[in-house]
Protein backbone atom coordinates (compact mmCIF):
# COMPACT_ATOMS: atom_id res chain seq x y z
CA UNK A 1 0.00 0.00 0.00
CA UNK A 2 0.95 3.49 -0.32
CA UNK A 3 1.65 5.98 1.92
CA UNK A 4 -1.41 7.73 0.72
CA UNK A 5 -3.26 4.83 0.75
CA UNK A 6 -2.31 3.74 4.09
CA UNK A 7 -3.37 7.66 4.91
CA UNK A 8 -6.77 7.34 4.07
CA UNK A 9 -7.47 3.66 5.67
CA UNK A 10 -6.69 4.71 8.97
CA UNK A 11 -8.27 8.44 8.53
CA UNK A 12 -11.35 5.99 7.68
CA UNK A 13 -10.47 3.54 10.61
CA UNK A 14 -10.68 6.69 13.07
CA UNK A 15 -13.58 8.60 11.77
CA UNK A 16 -15.64 5.22 12.48
CA UNK A 17 -13.63 5.02 15.64
CA UNK A 18 -14.88 8.08 16.89
CA UNK A 19 -18.79 7.96 15.66
CA UNK A 20 -19.44 4.66 17.17
CA UNK A 21 -17.64 5.49 20.58
CA UNK A 22 -19.88 8.64 20.64
CA UNK A 23 -23.26 7.76 18.70
CA UNK A 24 -23.07 4.37 20.49
CA UNK A 25 -24.40 5.51 24.09
CA UNK A 26 -26.66 8.47 22.33
CA UNK A 27 -28.28 5.02 21.00
CA UNK A 28 -28.23 3.19 23.55
CA UNK A 29 -29.49 5.22 26.17
CA UNK A 30 -32.51 6.92 24.51
CA UNK A 31 -35.66 7.84 25.93
CA UNK A 32 -38.82 6.37 24.72
CA UNK A 33 -36.77 3.36 24.55
CA UNK A 34 -35.95 0.15 26.36
CA UNK A 35 -32.29 0.05 28.27
CA UNK A 36 -30.43 -3.15 29.37
CA UNK A 37 -28.36 -3.32 32.07
CA UNK A 38 -25.02 -4.31 29.74
CA UNK A 39 -26.69 -0.93 27.38
CA UNK A 40 -26.01 1.53 29.92
CA UNK A 41 -22.54 -0.02 31.21
CA UNK A 42 -21.46 -0.47 27.79
CA UNK A 43 -22.88 3.59 27.19
CA UNK A 44 -21.03 4.25 30.96
CA UNK A 45 -17.42 2.48 29.80
CA UNK A 46 -17.60 4.01 25.92
CA UNK A 47 -18.30 7.93 27.37
CA UNK A 48 -15.34 7.57 29.89
CA UNK A 49 -13.12 7.20 26.81
CA UNK A 50 -14.89 9.21 24.42
CA UNK A 51 -13.02 12.12 24.83
CA UNK A 52 -9.71 10.67 24.60
CA UNK A 53 -10.27 8.67 21.58
CA UNK A 54 -11.71 11.21 20.07
CA UNK A 55 -8.67 13.47 20.21
CA UNK A 56 -6.80 10.63 19.10
CA UNK A 57 -8.73 10.71 16.37
CA UNK A 58 -8.50 14.00 15.15
CA UNK A 59 -5.00 14.00 15.41
CA UNK A 60 -5.04 11.29 12.99
CA UNK A 61 -7.68 12.06 10.38
CA UNK A 62 -6.35 15.96 10.85
CA UNK A 63 -2.56 14.40 10.14
CA UNK A 64 -4.01 12.36 7.03
CA UNK A 65 -5.65 15.53 5.74
CA UNK A 66 -2.62 17.59 5.56
CA UNK A 67 -0.76 14.41 4.00
CA UNK A 68 -2.64 13.76 1.38
CA UNK A 69 -3.85 17.73 1.06
CA UNK A 70 -0.28 17.91 -0.65
CA UNK A 71 -0.17 15.59 -2.99
CA UNK A 72 0.01 16.10 -6.76
CA UNK A 73 -3.30 15.19 -8.77
CA UNK A 74 -3.70 14.16 -12.34
CA UNK A 75 -6.54 16.39 -12.88
CA UNK A 76 -8.28 19.52 -11.43
CA UNK A 77 -11.74 18.01 -10.87
CA UNK A 78 -9.81 14.89 -8.66
CA UNK A 79 -7.87 17.88 -6.60
CA UNK A 80 -11.07 19.60 -5.95
CA UNK A 81 -12.82 15.98 -5.10
CA UNK A 82 -9.95 15.29 -2.64
CA UNK A 83 -10.23 18.83 -0.75
CA UNK A 84 -13.79 18.36 -0.41
CA UNK A 85 -13.74 15.18 1.31
CA UNK A 86 -10.88 16.09 3.37
CA UNK A 87 -12.51 18.71 4.62
CA UNK A 88 -15.55 16.96 5.48
CA UNK A 89 -13.54 14.49 7.49
CA UNK A 90 -12.20 17.35 9.44
CA UNK A 91 -15.79 18.23 10.30
CA UNK A 92 -17.07 15.44 11.02
CA UNK A 93 -13.99 14.13 13.34
CA UNK A 94 -14.27 17.91 14.93
CA UNK A 95 -17.90 17.36 15.51
CA UNK A 96 -17.76 14.17 17.27
CA UNK A 97 -14.83 15.17 19.41
CA UNK A 98 -16.75 18.16 20.59
CA UNK A 99 -20.12 16.41 21.40
CA UNK A 100 -17.43 13.84 23.11
CA UNK A 101 -17.43 16.48 25.53
CA UNK A 102 -21.33 17.87 25.58
CA UNK A 103 -23.93 16.48 27.66
CA UNK A 104 -27.12 16.25 25.30
CA UNK A 105 -29.51 15.17 28.55
CA UNK A 106 -28.61 18.77 29.62
CA UNK A 107 -29.77 20.45 26.69
CA UNK A 108 -33.10 18.85 26.43
CA UNK A 109 -33.44 19.53 30.04
CA UNK A 110 -31.34 22.87 31.42
CA UNK A 111 -29.39 22.41 34.81
CA UNK A 112 -30.71 24.26 37.27
CA UNK A 113 -26.56 24.84 38.53
CA UNK A 114 -27.10 27.70 41.50
CA UNK A 115 -30.60 26.82 42.79
CA UNK A 116 -32.82 29.99 44.08
CA UNK A 117 -35.00 28.99 47.28
CA UNK A 118 -37.63 32.18 48.19
CA UNK A 119 -39.77 32.30 51.58
CA UNK A 120 -43.10 30.67 51.72
CA UNK A 121 -45.08 34.15 51.44
CA UNK A 122 -42.78 35.21 48.53
CA UNK A 123 -43.72 32.28 46.58
CA UNK A 124 -46.67 34.44 45.07
CA UNK A 125 -46.38 32.89 41.41
CA UNK A 126 -46.88 28.78 43.01
CA UNK A 127 -50.30 28.28 42.97
CA UNK A 128 -51.79 26.62 46.54
CA UNK A 129 -53.28 23.45 45.28
CA UNK A 130 -49.91 22.81 42.97
CA UNK A 131 -47.70 19.67 44.26
CA UNK A 132 -44.74 19.80 45.69
CA UNK A 133 -41.99 17.89 46.87
CA UNK A 134 -41.59 18.63 50.45
CA UNK A 135 -38.71 17.55 52.66
CA UNK A 136 -37.68 19.10 56.52
CA UNK A 137 -36.02 18.06 59.47
CA UNK A 138 -34.49 19.79 62.14
CA UNK A 139 -36.29 22.96 61.92
CA UNK A 140 -35.32 23.38 57.99
CA UNK A 141 -37.71 22.61 55.42
CA UNK A 142 -37.31 22.88 51.58
CA UNK A 143 -40.59 23.00 48.95
CA UNK A 144 -39.49 21.65 45.40
CA UNK A 145 -42.74 22.47 43.30
CA UNK A 146 -43.43 19.53 40.73
CA UNK A 147 -43.83 21.92 38.00
CA UNK A 148 -40.08 23.22 38.66
CA UNK A 149 -38.24 20.16 39.68
CA UNK A 150 -40.14 18.14 36.72
CA UNK A 151 -38.12 19.83 34.34
CA UNK A 152 -35.09 19.90 35.94
CA UNK A 153 -35.44 16.14 37.03
CA UNK A 154 -32.69 16.56 39.74
CA UNK A 155 -31.45 19.75 41.96
CA UNK A 156 -28.81 19.63 44.54
CA UNK A 157 -29.67 21.76 47.71
CA UNK A 158 -28.91 21.85 51.52
CA UNK A 159 -31.76 21.05 53.79
CA UNK A 160 -29.99 22.53 57.29
CA UNK A 161 -26.76 21.26 57.04
CA UNK A 162 -27.50 18.15 55.13
CA UNK A 163 -26.49 18.54 51.21
CA UNK A 164 -29.19 16.21 49.51
CA UNK A 165 -30.25 16.33 45.95
CA UNK A 166 -34.22 16.37 44.98
CA UNK A 167 -35.00 14.15 42.00
CA UNK A 168 -38.17 13.99 39.83
CA UNK B 1 -34.59 12.25 47.59
CA UNK B 2 -31.17 11.15 48.61
CA UNK B 3 -28.45 12.53 50.75
CA UNK B 4 -25.58 13.26 48.62
CA UNK B 5 -23.10 13.16 51.53
CA UNK B 6 -21.03 9.57 51.29
CA UNK B 7 -17.38 8.75 52.66
CA UNK B 8 -16.94 12.22 53.76
CA UNK B 9 -17.36 13.85 50.89
CA UNK B 10 -20.00 15.41 48.80
CA UNK B 11 -21.28 14.50 45.58
CA UNK B 12 -22.97 17.07 43.06
CA UNK B 13 -25.49 15.16 40.44
CA UNK B 14 -26.48 15.95 37.05
CA UNK B 15 -28.59 14.42 34.92
CA UNK B 16 -26.67 12.12 32.41
CA UNK B 17 -29.65 9.59 30.80
CA UNK B 18 -32.27 7.47 30.85
CA UNK B 19 -32.38 3.80 32.45
CA UNK B 20 -36.11 2.54 31.27
CA UNK B 21 -37.59 6.03 31.62
CA UNK B 22 -35.78 6.76 34.79
CA UNK B 23 -33.18 8.86 34.77
CA UNK B 24 -29.38 8.41 35.43
CA UNK B 25 -27.42 10.95 37.02
CA UNK B 26 -23.86 11.40 37.39
CA UNK B 27 -21.61 12.59 40.04
CA UNK B 28 -18.88 14.72 39.25
CA UNK B 29 -16.56 13.63 41.69
CA UNK B 30 -16.06 9.97 41.13
CA UNK B 31 -18.34 9.53 37.34
CA UNK B 32 -20.68 7.34 38.44
CA UNK B 33 -24.02 7.06 37.20
CA UNK B 34 -26.55 6.50 39.88
CA UNK B 35 -30.34 5.17 39.53
CA UNK B 36 -32.66 8.09 40.59
CA UNK B 37 -35.79 5.31 41.65
CA UNK B 38 -33.28 3.82 44.29
CA UNK B 39 -30.40 5.44 44.34
CA UNK B 40 -28.06 2.97 43.40
CA UNK B 41 -24.88 3.18 41.60
CA UNK B 42 -25.51 0.89 38.58
CA UNK B 43 -22.11 2.21 36.54
CA UNK B 44 -18.52 3.45 37.66
CA UNK B 45 -16.46 3.41 40.85
CA UNK B 46 -19.31 3.47 43.08
CA UNK B 47 -20.88 0.79 41.31
CA UNK B 48 -23.40 -1.01 44.15
CA UNK B 49 -23.32 1.55 46.69
CA UNK B 50 -26.10 3.26 47.22
CA UNK B 51 -27.22 6.55 48.87
CA UNK B 52 -29.20 6.91 51.62
CA UNK B 53 -32.92 7.70 51.18
CA UNK B 54 -34.75 11.17 52.66
CA UNK B 55 -37.89 11.00 53.61
CA UNK B 56 -39.85 13.53 51.84
CA UNK B 57 -43.84 14.57 50.93
CA UNK B 58 -45.43 14.79 47.72
CA UNK B 59 -48.30 17.50 48.69
CA UNK B 60 -49.95 20.49 47.88
CA UNK B 61 -47.89 23.73 49.07
CA UNK B 62 -50.81 24.88 50.94
CA UNK B 63 -50.67 21.52 53.04
CA UNK B 64 -47.22 22.15 53.51
CA UNK B 65 -46.28 25.86 53.92
CA UNK B 66 -49.50 25.23 56.72
CA UNK B 67 -47.14 22.91 58.14
CA UNK B 68 -43.73 24.03 58.08
CA UNK B 69 -44.65 27.90 57.64
CA UNK B 70 -40.57 28.93 57.48
CA UNK B 71 -40.37 26.43 54.34
CA UNK B 72 -38.32 27.79 51.80
CA UNK B 73 -39.44 27.06 47.88
CA UNK B 74 -37.60 26.55 45.13
CA UNK B 75 -37.65 29.38 42.64
CA UNK B 76 -37.87 29.40 38.89
CA UNK B 77 -34.29 29.44 36.73
CA UNK B 78 -33.83 32.38 34.75
CA UNK B 79 -35.17 30.99 32.27
CA UNK B 80 -38.80 30.17 33.47
CA UNK B 81 -37.87 26.65 33.00
CA UNK B 82 -41.17 24.85 34.13
CA UNK B 83 -43.26 21.57 32.93
CA UNK B 84 -46.93 22.55 32.40
CA UNK B 85 -49.39 22.24 35.24
CA UNK B 86 -51.25 19.42 33.46
CA UNK B 87 -47.64 17.22 32.56
CA UNK B 88 -50.09 14.02 34.03
CA UNK B 89 -52.14 14.11 31.01
CA UNK B 90 -49.38 14.63 28.70
CA UNK B 91 -47.22 11.78 30.48
CA UNK B 92 -49.93 9.33 30.61
CA UNK B 93 -50.03 8.74 27.17
CA UNK B 94 -45.95 8.54 27.01
CA UNK B 95 -45.37 5.10 25.40
CA UNK B 96 -44.16 2.42 28.04
CA UNK B 97 -41.21 0.16 27.10
CA UNK B 98 -40.25 -1.79 29.85
CA UNK B 99 -41.47 -5.22 28.99
CA UNK B 100 -45.16 -6.01 29.19
CA UNK B 101 -46.56 -8.97 31.70
CA UNK B 102 -49.44 -10.97 30.79
CA UNK B 103 -52.28 -10.94 33.61
CA UNK B 104 -51.12 -7.59 34.80
CA UNK B 105 -52.74 -6.54 37.75
CA UNK B 106 -52.60 -2.50 36.61
CA UNK B 107 -52.18 -0.78 33.52
CA UNK B 108 -48.36 0.13 33.09
CA UNK B 109 -48.93 3.96 33.85
CA UNK B 110 -51.71 3.04 36.80
CA UNK B 111 -50.36 5.68 39.82
CA UNK B 112 -49.44 3.68 42.83
CA UNK B 113 -48.41 4.43 46.13
CA UNK B 114 -45.05 1.97 46.66
CA UNK B 115 -44.43 0.83 50.25
CA UNK B 116 -41.32 -1.37 51.11
CA UNK B 117 -40.79 -2.63 55.31
CA UNK B 118 -38.02 -4.95 55.14
CA UNK B 119 -38.21 -7.04 51.98
CA UNK B 120 -41.88 -6.82 51.65
CA UNK B 121 -42.91 -4.23 48.65
CA UNK B 122 -46.00 -3.37 47.77
CA UNK B 123 -48.28 -0.97 45.41
CA UNK B 124 -51.13 0.57 46.53
CA UNK B 125 -53.35 1.94 43.72
CA UNK B 126 -53.58 5.75 43.88
CA UNK B 127 -57.24 5.80 42.75
CA UNK B 128 -57.66 2.80 45.49
CA UNK B 129 -56.36 4.66 48.12
CA UNK B 130 -58.04 8.63 47.22
CA UNK B 131 -61.61 6.59 47.50
CA UNK B 132 -61.04 5.19 50.55
CA UNK B 133 -58.78 7.91 52.00
CA UNK B 134 -57.43 5.39 54.64
CA UNK B 135 -56.37 2.07 54.11
CA UNK B 136 -55.27 -0.10 57.04
CA UNK B 137 -52.48 -2.96 56.00
CA UNK B 138 -50.17 -5.14 57.57
CA UNK B 139 -46.77 -5.16 55.51
CA UNK B 140 -43.44 -7.39 56.83
CA UNK B 141 -44.92 -7.89 59.95
CA UNK B 142 -45.93 -3.99 60.37
CA UNK B 143 -48.93 -2.50 60.56
CA UNK B 144 -49.42 0.57 58.21
CA UNK B 145 -51.59 3.31 57.27
CA UNK B 146 -52.03 4.89 54.07
CA UNK B 147 -54.29 8.34 54.31
CA UNK B 148 -55.17 10.25 51.78
CA UNK B 149 -56.22 14.43 52.67
CA UNK B 150 -58.53 14.49 49.87
CA UNK B 151 -56.56 17.39 47.77
CA UNK B 152 -55.63 14.88 45.02
CA UNK B 153 -52.02 15.19 45.43
CA UNK B 154 -51.34 14.73 49.51
CA UNK B 155 -50.96 11.14 50.66
CA UNK B 156 -48.75 10.11 53.72
CA UNK B 157 -48.35 6.46 55.15
CA UNK B 158 -47.81 5.64 58.52
CA UNK B 159 -46.87 2.82 60.68
CA UNK B 160 -49.96 2.70 63.22
CA UNK B 161 -49.01 1.04 66.11
CA UNK B 162 -48.91 2.99 69.61
CA UNK B 163 -47.25 1.31 72.78
CA UNK B 164 -47.83 -2.62 71.18
CA UNK B 165 -52.05 -1.14 70.21
CA UNK B 166 -52.61 -0.82 66.85
CA UNK B 167 -54.63 2.54 65.87
CA UNK B 168 -57.38 1.76 63.08
CA UNK B 169 -57.93 5.10 61.48
CA UNK B 170 -61.02 5.58 59.81
CA UNK B 171 -61.57 8.74 57.73
CA UNK B 172 -63.56 11.03 59.07
CA UNK B 173 -65.88 11.99 56.97
CA UNK B 174 -66.61 15.51 55.41
CA UNK B 175 -63.50 16.81 57.81
CA UNK B 176 -61.46 19.57 56.14
CA UNK B 177 -58.89 19.51 56.45
CA UNK B 178 -58.87 15.57 56.91
CA UNK B 179 -59.29 14.08 60.20
CA UNK B 180 -59.17 10.49 60.50
CA UNK B 181 -60.49 8.60 64.05
CA UNK B 182 -59.10 5.75 65.57
CA UNK B 183 -61.76 3.08 66.24
CA UNK B 184 -59.99 1.42 68.94
CA UNK B 185 -59.36 5.02 71.58
CA UNK B 186 -61.85 7.20 69.52
CA UNK B 187 -58.81 9.65 69.22
CA UNK B 188 -58.59 11.65 66.23
CA UNK B 189 -55.84 11.98 64.30
CA UNK B 190 -54.77 14.79 61.54
CA UNK B 191 -52.61 14.23 58.15
CA UNK B 192 -49.60 14.90 59.85
CA UNK B 193 -50.37 11.65 61.83
CA UNK B 194 -50.48 13.54 65.50
CA UNK B 195 -53.45 12.89 67.55
CA UNK B 196 -55.51 15.96 67.92
CA UNK B 197 -58.01 15.15 70.76
CA UNK B 198 -59.06 11.70 72.26
CA UNK B 199 -57.33 9.35 75.14
CA UNK B 200 -53.74 9.37 72.82
CA UNK B 201 -53.66 13.64 71.89
CA UNK B 202 -50.57 14.46 71.27
CA UNK B 203 -49.01 11.22 70.29
CA UNK B 204 -47.44 10.77 67.22
CA UNK B 205 -47.53 7.99 64.58
CA UNK B 206 -43.76 7.23 62.53
CA UNK B 207 -44.16 7.90 59.30
CA UNK B 208 -42.87 5.24 56.70
CA UNK B 209 -41.57 6.16 53.49
CA UNK B 210 -43.05 5.57 50.47
CA UNK B 211 -42.73 6.82 46.94
CA UNK B 212 -45.54 7.48 44.08
CA UNK B 213 -44.81 6.12 40.83
CA UNK B 214 -46.17 4.75 37.90
CA UNK B 215 -47.11 0.59 38.32
CA UNK B 216 -44.54 -0.46 35.42
CA UNK B 217 -41.56 1.49 36.98
CA UNK B 218 -42.26 0.37 40.27
CA UNK B 219 -42.69 -3.34 39.12
CA UNK B 220 -39.33 -3.22 37.17
CA UNK B 221 -37.86 -2.23 40.51
CA UNK B 222 -39.50 -4.18 43.08
CA UNK B 223 -40.04 -7.30 41.05
CA UNK B 224 -41.43 -9.57 44.20
CA UNK B 225 -43.68 -6.61 45.02
CA UNK B 226 -47.69 -7.23 45.46
CA UNK B 227 -50.65 -5.36 44.92
CA UNK B 228 -53.06 -4.11 47.19
CA UNK B 229 -56.39 -5.24 46.71
CA UNK B 230 -59.44 -2.95 48.52
CA UNK B 231 -61.02 -5.66 49.78
CA UNK B 232 -57.95 -5.71 52.04
CA UNK B 233 -57.72 -9.64 52.51
CA UNK B 234 -56.05 -9.97 49.45
CA UNK B 235 -53.16 -9.18 47.89
CA UNK B 236 -51.85 -10.29 44.29
CA UNK B 237 -48.11 -11.05 43.18
CA UNK B 238 -47.24 -8.92 40.26
CA UNK B 239 -47.18 -12.20 37.45
CA UNK B 240 -43.44 -13.14 36.65
CA UNK B 241 -42.80 -11.55 40.43
CA UNK B 242 -39.18 -12.53 40.92
CA UNK B 243 -38.14 -14.00 37.33
CA UNK B 244 -36.37 -10.79 36.33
Amino acid sequence: MTRAGVAWFAMAGALVVAVAVVGLPVWLIQPFSAQSGSGVAWSWQLRQIAPSLTVIAWLVVVGGAALLAGQPSRTRARRVARVVVLTAAVAVVSGVAWFARQNHFEWMFRPFSDPRFVAAGAATDLPAEEPVIGVARHGAALAFPITRIGYHHLVNATLGDVPIVATY
Amino acid sequence: MWERALDGRTLSFRLIGINNQNFLMEDLETGSWWQQVNGEAVSGPMKGRRLTHVLHDEVTFALWRGEYPETQVLGLDDRGSRISSTWETGTAKAPVVTPSVQGDPLEPRALVIGVTVGDAARAYPKDVVSKTRAILDDLGGRAIAVLDAGDGHSIRVFSRTLDGQSVDLLHKVDSRPARYIDERSGSEFDFSGRAVSGPLEGRQLTRVPHISDYWFDWRTYHPATTVYAPAGTVSRSAPGAGSR
